[in-house]
């Protein structure tokens, strides 16, 4: 019936049979998080134009989807394969930026001056140790905490066995703590490099 | 027994604060992405030679401005299946009845049907009001018209229609800008305040030549209407029907901003009207 949304596997199913319209949809669905993961990886420079590149490969990948298997991993792989070339091409570094609005601590009513101030401070260090993250490390951390994929999902996204997110993810967490010891920003904050809890 | 914390805090902290990183990065607008997409695929689907393994190894820049070029690349195809669809519409009966349906909305009612009067070509018949400029029609309207980026509208004008004015900006043919067949023009925007009554959307709607899809467009609720040329009556915002306001429209992008309800008619194809949409400021 025209004008009902398609399920997914519908949409990917008619884009298979060279149903262009119906690819059309799914790349709308997904092109937020396509250029959201391309940016965790290569910054915004390279982003769209990686999200962009990565949908017109999946497109002429489809034969190879698994029908019944879920799309969104199944692109953001592909996006975070083109977003790491571009990345490795360009020789530059991607950092990450926070927007306009940063410091802004979300459902906070009206926070004192001084709690916006430390929330700030607090998102600028994290950042700063996410920039300091190889893009392999971005991407697990990112699918996890930024876009809250599926632990199935990430798996598929990153190509790897179920069993093995975990172990990818608490290496990555590991590296972010290490970067954040070597992070300027950490450094310069009084007492905040590490403290001593006694249990 | 003395644990090491950094300054990150213990996991779950750490995993909160993460969580609000995502929240707040400066993540580039993916609004071009679909449309350029869907224009490399149209072109491979179109015989351009090479067009895909061209562009893999020199990916277009994205476009954000007025998509001027890139109308060119359908407006031939696009102007045929009109005519032939118009075609269809006055000479078979199966047809007429075919693309019987209508959806109401609360701004605009869309109505698909066979009682057509002839198509208009003279900008005069289409009952768009008085011609003005974008100024005069910025000042009587109490909310504000918008435009899209990069090309002022070759003609304006107000209509008093509804309590709060309608306004239409008009863009006559030009290369890249097809004509559309029934109305003589490139590209017209109608803006009125309005909004979609989502309960009625859809209820009656069959199909025949006419195809309608759900979108989202800014963020707001935005409706397709393609295919076989369709009827167009506009209700005041009260819900009653204006009378003598029917024209033959071609493609129509449908969709509500701001309070506004903003329609598009044009011969360019979903891609091309949604970077359009997207670029009205």
């Amino acid at each position: 019936m025209e004008g009902r949304p398609l399920e997914e596997a519908e949409l990917v199913e008619r884009a298979k049979r060279g149903d262009v319209g119906a690819y059309e949809e799914l790349v709308r669905k997904y092109q937020d998080v396509a250029v959201r993961t391309a940016y965790v990886v290569a910054g915004s420079a390279d982003a769209q134009d990686a999200a962009q590149e990565a949908f017109v490969k999946a497109y002429m990948s489809l034969a190879r989807f698994r029908s019944g298997a879920s799309f969104r991993p199944w692109l953001l792989r592909i996006v975070a394969n083109e977003a790491i070339n571009r990345r490795r091409a360009a020789r530059r570094q991607a950092n990450l930026a926070l927007q306009a609005t940063e410091g802004r601590p979300p459902e906070d009513a009206a926070p004192s001056p001084e709690v916006a101030t430390l929330a700030l401070e607090q998102q600028r260090e994290l950042l700063d140790a996410v920039n300091l993250l190889r893009p392999e490390d971005r991407l697990v951390i990112a699918y996890r905490f930024f876009f809250d994929l599926s632990e199935a999902e990430m798996a598929e996204a990153l190509g790897c066995a179920r069993g093995t997110v975990k172990s990818r993810l608490s290496r990555a967490l590991a590296r972010l703590r290490g970067a954040a010891e070597a992070s300027p920003l950490a450094a310069s904050r009084p007492g905040s490099r590490e403290e001593a809890r006694r249990d | 027994m003395t644990e090491r914390v950094s300054s990150l805090g213990p996991d779950d902290v750490l995993a909160e604060g993460l969580r609000r990183l995502g929240g707040s990065l400066a993540y580039p607008t993916a609004t071009p992405v679909a449309f350029a997409v869907m224009r490399r695929l149209e072109d491979a689907r179109a015989g351009r030679s090479g067009a895909i393994a061209r562009t893999l190894s020199f990916p277009m820049r994205l476009k954000r401005t007025f998509p001027v070029r890139s109308w060119r690349t359908v407006a031939a195809g696009l102007a045929a299946v009109l005519v032939l669809l118009a075609g269809l519409l006055f000479v078979s009966p199966s047809a007429r009845d075919a693309i019987a349906g209508w959806l109401g909305l609360r701004g605009v009612r869309i109505t698909v049907g066979s009682e057509g009067p002839p198509s208009p070509r003279d900008l005069s018949t289409l009952q768009l009001g008085e011609l003005v400029t974008l100024a005069e029609a910025r000042a009587a309207v109490p909310y504000r018209v918008l435009t899209p980026a990069g090309r002022e509208p070759d003609e304006v004008y107000l209509s008093h229609r509804f309590a709060e004015g309608q306004v239409t900006l008009v863009y006559r043919p030009r290369v890249g800008l097809p004509e559309v067949r029934t109305t003589g023009v490139g590209m017209l925007l109608t803006e009125l305040r309005g909004e979609v009554d989502r309960e009625q959307l859809g209820k009656y709607l069959r199909t025949g030549g006419t195809t309608i899809r759900y979108l989202t467009v800014n963020g707001g609720q935005g409706y397709w209407i393609a295919g076989a040329p369709h009827l167009v009556y506009y209700l005041d915002p009260d819900g009653r029907a204006v009378a003598d306001t029917v024209r033959v429209s071609g493609n129509v992008l449908l969709w509500e901003q701001g309070g506004l309800t903003l329609r598009l008619e044009s011969g360019l194809t979903l891609s091309q009207a949604l970077l359009v949409a997207e670029s009205v400021r």
